[in-house]
């Protein structure tokens, strides 16, 4: 069974136990075909229901949307436990196991890393699916916050004139949208009114950064594509200077090492430059929180500055 | 010199602690567990230096070999930044520490947690330093850090807010800036002083007199749990996977965890706290990689129990 001693005699015709790696090869492809349809099946139903559930959740924290948002995700991740367990014990096992008894100077090794190489590249495309799937479950938190925050502001406009003195009755002006409790001494009387801000404006602090993200969201994309220019730049600069090792044209390597000086500039003017962009991203981004919640504005700058430093 | 400036962590505890009952915790003496069995080097309690060599010949050894690096690396034309240099002192420290006390890597990363606050800038749980003048730990309305966290202690246990406000005598508005500011001090502070400190005061389940009437209902059962996973690290480490399972299937973990086990959230929290605490004072890689195994392992009982309660995963059908 260990096919120890019979293998020099296999040589001439394909091994017996390709059968076993052919079988468990097709196996695996239709495994994970079978599983990525239900992944698609129980995503594309999972989204709309998810959407939905946001709408319609009036708790500030989105308690009952975070709580499905997280089964369905269990389950998806469910799905992909499932894969791996099943990679780790009918691939890679199988893999090792003939390995430990096939020599790599066999004519049929390379049969077995084939089988391996096949099997892993599959697992590879499952596992972009369920990235793929796991991006779009992602995107329905995402809300449109101008809409909340314009509610928020038409609420502040019909409330700011409706408060009243709890002594002498005189009318009291809500200056801004208090985003907490606060004390506010009559003009008239010097009586000291709790002003209680509705749960709407409450909810402003809760959303503030993430409405400054939205908003700002174009500088964090050119920050981050200029952070990611210089590996590719330097990829760029290896492979040219791959592509020259056997090459004896003066002309042509001349030519070549031009260009990989060039990359190498524009690597080094993005090595200084992504930190700027950062700067101007997160300048931006505090601009607009601070717009949004003055009356947080002491403490953000003093994230900013951390933030600056980190 | 080191121990100067910092105080040691007993006093310190009593300066804050001054004006109220005693605390009682699980393990009052830090100190005495972090003897190494197959170790002869001695080790200062507090500094978990070997005994064998000062600090300051330390600091110098390290110093010594990272600024040769630098000046070699920078002489190669290397443009090294803040991060670089620090990094490099970073692994000096773990290459002279380990060489001048022989000793593992648990015992190198207990170092590094009983000094990171000296030689990075952050606290670690478990080896909290203050300094008397912090600003960030100036009371906000009267109100210290350690009544604050007893205050969310019994908020986060489920009693309503406005009752803890009355129980402490001031008016909700109070509470409502308590709860930014203090919030807004721990993400101000880039040491994790405010943090770590209200992460400590959680796991000793601090109260304060003012408090001490209000109890969050606790049947008889649920106090039997609670005593259990904290003296059971296995059993907390089997809730825990219970909680994170639950969440998985879409359950409120912390609510199961309530109904099922009579444990509210600021309990459990406070036993989390806890344990995470001893495990950076002693830590122990064999033990982490133990308990972590064992929490996943549960973790996956209990996931194949709630999959049962909703007719089973969607893939249950697909076969190899």
């Amino acid at each position: 069974m260990f096919g120890l001693f019979h293998k020099q005699k296999d040589e001439e015709a394909l091994p017996e136990w390709y059968s076993e790696l052919q079988e468990a090869q097709e196996r695996w492809f239709s495994f994970l075909e079978k599983l990525e349809t239900k992944m698609e099946e129980f995503a594309t139903a999972a989204i709309p229901e998810l959407k939905e559930i946001l709408q319609g959740d009036d708790d500030f924290y989105k308690r009952t949307f975070h709580r499905i948002y997280s089964g369905v995700n269990g389950q998806l991740n469910n799905i992909r436990e499932k894969a791996r367990d099943t990679y780790e014990e009918k691939i890679n096992n199988l893999y090792y196991n003939l390995n430990a008894q096939i020599s790599v100077l066999s004519k049929h090794h390379h049969l077995l890393s084939d089988f391996r190489g096949a099997c892993s590249d599959r697992y590879n495309q499952f596992e972009n699916q369920y990235n793929y799937w796991r991006k779009q479950i992602d995107k329905t938190q995402e809300r449109d916050l101008e809409i909340e925050y314009q509610k928020i502001l038409d609420n502040y406009e019909t409330t700011k004139n409706k408060f009243s003195c709890t002594q002498c009755g005189g009318a009291i002006a809500i200056k801004k949208i208090f985003l907490i409790e606060t004390y506010i001494s009559c003009p008239y009387c010097q009586t000291q009114n709790t002003f209680a801000p509705s749960s709407l404006a409450r909810n402003l602090q809760n959303i503030a950064k993430e409405l400054a993200e939205q908003r700002t969201a174009h500088l964090l994309a050119e920050f981050e594509r200029e952070k990611d220019k210089e590996r590719q730049l330097y990829h760029q600069r290896h492979e040219l200077s791959l592509s020259i090792i056997h090459e004896s044209d003066k002309r042509i390597l001349n030519e070549v090492q031009t260009k990989m000086k060039d990359l190498e500039e524009q690597r080094q003017f993005a090595i200084q430059n992504a930190p700027k962009l950062r700067q101007i991203y997160l300048r931006a981004l505090y601009d607009e929180w601070n717009k949004i919640t003055p009356d947080l504005k002491e403490h953000n700058e003093k994230m900013y500055q951390n933030q600056l430093n980190y | 010199m080191f121990k100067k400036l910092f105080g040691s962590l007993t006093g310190d505890n009593k300066q804050e602690n001054q004006n109220y009952e005693p605390v009682q915790t699980s393990n009052d003496n830090h100190e005495d567990n972090y003897e190494n069995d197959y170790q002869e080097v001695e080790y200062d309690p507090e500094t978990l230096h070997g005994t064998h060599y000062t600090v300051e010949d330390f600091d110098a050894e390290v110093a010594e070999r990272a600024e040769a690096w630098i000046a070699d690396e920078r002489a190669s034309g290397e443009n090294l930044e803040e991060k670089d240099i620090q990094n490099i002192y970073f692994n000096y420290r773990r290459a002279v520490y380990t060489e001048w006390n022989n000793c593992d890597s648990d015992q190198m990363i207990r170092f590094e947690h009983a000094n990171s606050l000296k030689y990075s800038g952050i606290q670690t749980s478990g080896f909290v330093k203050v300094d008397d003048n912090n600003p960030f730990l100036e009371p906000v309305h009267g109100v210290d850090l350690r009544t604050y966290t007893a205050m969310c202690l019994k908020i986060s246990a489920g009693i309503d807010y406005l009752e803890v406000c009355k129980a402490m005598g001031f008016e909700p508005a109070i509470w409502e800036e308590l709860n930014t500011i203090w919030p807004q001090r721990m993400g101000e502070d880039t040491s994790f002083t405010v943090t770590t400190l209200f992460g400590q005061y959680y796991a000793e389940n601090v109260t304060v007199p003012q408090l001490e009437n209000l109890k969050a209902e606790i049947s008889e059962e649920g106090a039997a749990n609670l005593e259990r996973i904290k003296t059971d690290r296995y059993f907390y480490e089997e809730l825990a996977g219970a909680r994170q399972a639950a969440y998985e299937y879409g359950i409120d973990g912390a609510q199961w965890i309530l109904e099922n086990f009579g444990i509210n959230l600021a309990d459990f929290q406070s036993v989390a706290m806890q344990w995470m605490t001893e495990q950076n004072q002693n830590w122990n890689s064999e033990d982490i990689i133990t308990f972590s195994d064992y929490q996943q392992e549960k973790q996956k009982e209990y996931a194949a129990k709630f999959a049962a309660e909703q007719g089973g995963n969607i893939a249950d059908d697909v076969n190899f």
